[in-house]
């Protein structure tokens, strides 16, 4: 993901952690229709006001005249194709955060998509909880820290001596697993999928092999769990993992 | 055009030919003149006046004369009707008109003369006709237009019959390519076995033409391979659906059939993925993308990934480093080759088995060698194993695309390096060879 300045409503972000069900509108442009119904049936399901458009050029006029929170962007569309759109808009200073969606899957499509300003990739044809994840990182994107320490419940990160403890208790860590956990802890409360770990953490653009992620998951559970203590990671089956940390994580 | 460029070149040249002719003759002129002037003088004045008259009498063809005038005017020897008015008697030559003796009456023609006046007052007079220069002008002015005109009128039939030819050629050559256009790629453009450079540009073209059909039947092939493939995992997962519809009591029975139904189709979009990575790979894209790469860093970041997930399926994960070394290498790509064979090799290795990573070198070549205790793939098998979809016989039931061999066996290649598999020591080995480039992977 680009690390861009977020200058939407940072208040909401801050809501959004106690608050899953405050409405954030969604602008979903994709020329197949079958999919945009899916799709916008989904993102109603979880709570989100989403419009859907047809093609590019509507969807232009429709961004220019209402604020939306994120846009999902087909990369392949009639009349005006997705990344001259996305540049369009951010010539024009829109800076709405985008979710391209594409069948053009390759390495070189998705930093294609990305260069042209799109904030995240998801390649066709991909998991409604894979999407709604990224939906979710986008909207409430981790606070661009100043802050040195970060919270989960009982769990403290030191971010300049690389120290976690959990109850003064120190836990060593491989910098792999730290990494790990900091994504995590940085995304509190929410659904993180395996794809956006392999993507985030490891830098890989492919997933060899789906246990690989649980398996890492499941080291970095016994380090920061022991017995009497209430597991932290929560595992969410056929999807991801999510962080539960109790109550408001800000200092 | 070419009539006009080849009408100037035979004007030029018969300028050229007049001028350097014409130049000769007179200089010759000039000599002879002054030749016979030199040797009249030398003479005292009655054998100059005897030689003047010897020679006047001599000229039976009329070209050169001599004559002596007295002061007044007279003529005391010599061929000139009188003197020329306006003459000069500095001993140089001049063009002047003169009038021969006998021809009084006739017109003047004009000659090369010199004149001298001598110790007694009387003027010494010698030339010559330029009859000759004139002639030579008029004959080569003849030739020109006898010349040039026939030549003029072949050379434009001869480029309107050319042009009317290749526009001939060009039309047949435009007919095929609409033709091929059409969809008719067997057809070729017409031209004749070693023939001039519009023969040889169709000839050029008619291969582009082929390797153009070769591509497209290649694509059709793995179309056609792809469309295959993904035919039985879909009419498994349409039957499955059917009779789960058919048979299912319970919605539990249901909700199993939709799962079963899910990872069916799921496998069959894993495949479509692999296939299109592999194609991404052989596209000789992300050229761009080389570096050198530390190798004993890489095999550790893959280590790093795998040891927990070997840890976890019971299996013993081994890397033994030799000296570390760098190849030019997408490291992403390369990385992506090594993950999958280590992939392989822990769903391979049997229970309690061993998987182990190993940097060696043969000579100055860096091996990476992935290894497991498992039964490998049988010599026979090996080639195959390369291919798309192998699956290895005794393994059919483990999960997988069967596309990962294929997959690292595209990156090898596009790296120029090469993959070898063996049996080793309680095992089955598959090593990268990172040969060193020639030259074509610098960065």
């Amino acid at each position: 993901m680009l690390a861009r300045p977020m200058s939407y409503s940072p208040s909401l972000t801050d809501t959004a952690d106690v608050c899953p069900l405050h409405r954030h509108r969604i602008l979903l442009i994709e020329d197949d229709l079958g999919l945009a119904q899916t799709i916008t049936g989904e993102l109603t399901h979880h709570g989100y006001a989403a419009t859907h458009a047809a093609d590019g050029q509507g969807a232009l006029a429709s961004v220019q005249e209402a604020s939306y929170d994120l846009l999902i962007l087909d990369r392949v569309l009639p009349g005006i194709d997705g990344i001259t759109l996305i540049q369009n808009m951010r010539a024009e200073s829109i800076q709405v955060p985008v979710l391209m969606i594409s069948s053009l899957g390759t390495v070189d499509e998705r930093i294609a998509g990305l260069k042209a300003g799109g904030d995240d990739y998801l390649a066709k044809p991909f998991d409604l909880n894979e999407l709604i994840a990224r939906v979710e990182a986008l909207l409430r994107r981790p606070r661009e820290t100043r802050e040195t320490v970060l919270r989960a419940g009982d769990l403290v990160m030191d971010l300049v001596d690389r120290s976690v403890r959990r109850r003064g208790r120190v836990i060593e860590l491989l910098p792999r697993e730290f990494k790990l956990l900091e994504y995590l802890m940085r995304r509190p409360n929410r659904l993180v999928t395996r794809a956006m770990l392999f993507e985030e953490v490891w830098n890989y653009r492919f997933v060899p092999h789906s246990n690989l992620v649980d398996v890492h998951i499941g080291k970095l559970r016994r380090k920061i769990d022991v017995t009497g203590e209430a597991p932290l990671i929560e595992s969410v089956t056929g999807s991801g993992f999510i962080l539960r940390a109790s109550g408001r994580t800000s200092p | 055009m070419v009539c006009a460029a080849f009408a100037a070149t035979t004007l030029l040249l018969f300028g050229f030919i007049y001028w350097q002719t014409a130049g000769l003759v007179s200089a010759r002129i000039d000599d002879f003149i002054r030749h016979e002037h030199a040797a009249l003088l030398r003479e005292t004045p009655a054998v100059m006046a005897a030689d003047v008259n010897t020679r006047y009498a001599d000229d039976l063809h009329r070209l050169s004369f001599a004559a002596i005038f007295a002061p007044s005017g007279l003529r005391v020897a010599g061929g000139l009707a009188a003197l020329p008015r306006n003459l000069a008697d500095d001993g140089n030559l001049h063009d002047i008109e003169v009038l021969r003796r006998g021809e009084q009456g006739a017109a003047p023609e004009v000659a090369r003369v010199a004149a001298d006046r001598l110790a007694d007052g009387s003027v010494l007079v010698v030339g010559r006709s330029v009859q000759d220069l004139t002639d030579l002008r008029s004959r080569i002015g003849r030739a020109l237009w006898l010349g040039l005109m026939p030549a003029l009128a072949a050379s434009l039939a001869i480029g309107l019959f050319a042009s009317r030819r290749t526009i001939v050629r060009v039309r047949a050559v435009n007919r095929a390519i609409a033709r091929i256009m059409q969809g008719h790629l067997q057809e070729r453009l017409p031209f004749r076995a070693g023939g001039d450079a519009l023969d040889q540009l169709a000839e050029s073209c008619n291969r582009m033409l082929g390797e153009i059909e070769r591509l497209l039947d290649e694509v059709r092939g793995v179309g056609d391979g792809i469309a295959h493939d993904l035919r039985g995992p879909l009419s498994r997962l349409r039957f499955r659906l059917e009779v789960g519809r058919a048979r299912a009591a319970t919605q539990a029975e249901l909700d199993a059939v939709v799962a079963q139904g899910l990872q069916d189709l799921d496998q069959s979009l894993a495949t479509i993925t692999a296939l299109l990575r592999i194609g991404e790979v052989q596209a000789e894209r992300r050229q761009a993308a080389f570096s050198h790469v530390g190798l004993a860093e890489l095999l550790r970041e893959v280590a790093e990934l795998y040891a927990p997930l070997a840890e976890h399926r019971g299996l013993t994960f081994g890397l033994t480093l030799g000296a570390d070394g760098e190849v030019p290498a997408d490291r992403a790509l390369l990385l992506e080759a090594v993950v999958n064979l280590v992939d392989n090799a822990v769903k391979f290795a049997p229970q309690s088995g061993t998987v182990s990573m190993a940097l060696m070198w043969e000579g100055a070549t860096p091996v990476l060698r992935v290894a497991d205790s498992g039964p490998g793939i049988a010599p026979a098998h090996r080639q195959a194993a390369l291919g798309r979809f192998y699956r290895a016989p005794p393994s059919q039931h483990v999960a997988g695309t069967g596309l990962g061999l294929s997959l690292v066996s595209a990156i090898v290649r596009r790296h120029g390096f090469e993959l070898r598999m063996s049996d080793i020591a309680g095992g089955f080995a598959v090593d990268i060879v990172c040969t060193a480039p020639s030259g074509a992977m610098q960065p």
